[in-house]
């Protein structure tokens, strides 16, 4: 899972700093993002190495086959691990020094990466006072719940009901809906919250129309008028693993298992 | 579960079968590795940067991880969420059936 974030924050990166690149305060402060990230990059490399080798251990595959959590979670913990606190403090010590639109991304990345309530707290502060109506708000918006889970899901849901205020861009505005409909969701919510959310999602998938947002909110939907067994299987159209773009329904004549899976 | 894949997908090689994937690894140099490492033969399209938050599983609605469908060779969903052997006779059935169609025609 944290490799996962790592790579969303990554590519938060790579999809925010040409577009704000210009000037060599911006040069500077991509020089400076680009080492941090290089080198939690190279510390997640090893970490992911370390945890390779008690993997492979004869002493975890025991246990493994003894099915001894107790013992695998021991080995486990055992492996070096990358520092993601520090991490967070040192990407929002950047934005500090760079300001405009480094808060932004900083916050982004130090929360998508730390599970830590100071850093996501501190994070959120800066999103509040300096970017509620920021389009760059979006790249925020986009992977929220490492910086909601961390955040506890009140502070999240002011935070985005602020957003939803002041954000002009429509898309922001419709992550912004769905997220603190998903939020409503959770938990145990009375009828009013459960009527919220229905209002909430509605509105968001409207503004968010033709994107996958739009699908995303209309999947339940999707999973039950055109999923179950009996009917004819949608068509997907995409890229295989090699960038060769195919389709499902290429292989139709054919008995197909379709597996929704990954390495992880 | 992978081994599993792999040996039905030897197992068919020379049938009117394939095993598709939707992957949801974010980090395609890692899934090289793994690929190689775990002998994975087949296609899968590509679940983008989103790993599990990406577009194919959004729209499908899938929450859990594996999550299976079994497709005739009509294109009709059949089977899901089968594992193990039950996902081996859900596709021997499927390609019996294929057989017993094509033989009435």
């Amino acid at each position: 899972m944290m490799r996962i974030l790592t790579t969303l924050a990554l590519l938060a990166l790579g999809a925010w700093l040409p577009a704000q690149a210009g000037g060599d305060a911006a040069a500077a402060a991509k020089a400076e993002y680009d080492a941090l990230v290089a080198e939690w990059t190279a510390e997640q490399a090893a970490a992911r190495a370390a945890m390779k080798q008690v993997t492979d251990s004869a002493e975890y595959k025991a246990a493994r086959d003894q099915k001894d959590n107790d013992a695998t979670r021991a080995l486990m913990a055992k492996a070096k691990r990358a520092d993601a606190k520090a991490l967070g403090q040192r990407a929002l010590a950047l934005a500090d020094k760079h300001g405009a639109h480094g808060g932004c991304f900083a916050a982004y990345a130090a929360t998508a990466l730390v599970a830590d309530k100071e850093v996501a707290t501190a994070a959120a502060a800066r999103l509040e006072a300096s970017y509620l109506a920021d389009p760059a708000m979006l790249t925020v918006l986009e992977s929220p719940m490492g910086l909601f889970s961390a955040l506890g899901t009140e502070p999240a849901k002011a935070l985005l009901g602020n957003v939803e205020a002041k954000n002009g861009d429509g898309m922001a505005s419709a992550w912004a809906k769905y997220w603190r409909a998903i939020l409503l969701q959770r938990g145990k919510p009375n009828d009013a919250q459960k009527a919220e959310a229905e209002g909430l999602l509605a509105a968001a998938e409207k503004l968010a129309a033709g994107t996958e947002l739009a699908d995303r909110i209309a999947a339940p939907r999707f999973q039950k008028e055109r999923l179950q067994i009996g009917m004819a299987i949608p068509d997907i159209r995409g890229e295989d693993m090699d960038g060769v773009p195919f389709a499902l329904s290429d292989y139709r004549g054919k008995v197909v298992v379709l597996d929704f899976w990954g390495f992880w | 579960m992978i081994p599993h894949e792999r040996s039905l997908v030897e197992r068919l090689k020379d049938k009117p079968f394939a095993l598709l994937g939707v992957n949801s690894d974010a980090d395609k140099t890692y899934y090289e590795s793994e690929k190689a490492q775990n002998g994975v033969s087949w296609r899968s399209f590509w679940n983008g940067p989103k790993a599990t938050q990406g577009p194919i599983s959004g729209k499908w609605n899938v929450r859990g991880w594996p999550t299976i469908y079994v497709v005739d060779h009509k294109g009709v969903i059949r089977f899901m969420n089968v594992r193990g052997e039950a996902m081996d006779k859900a596709v021997d059935q499927l390609l019996a059936e294929m057989a017993t169609d094509a033989a009435g025609k």
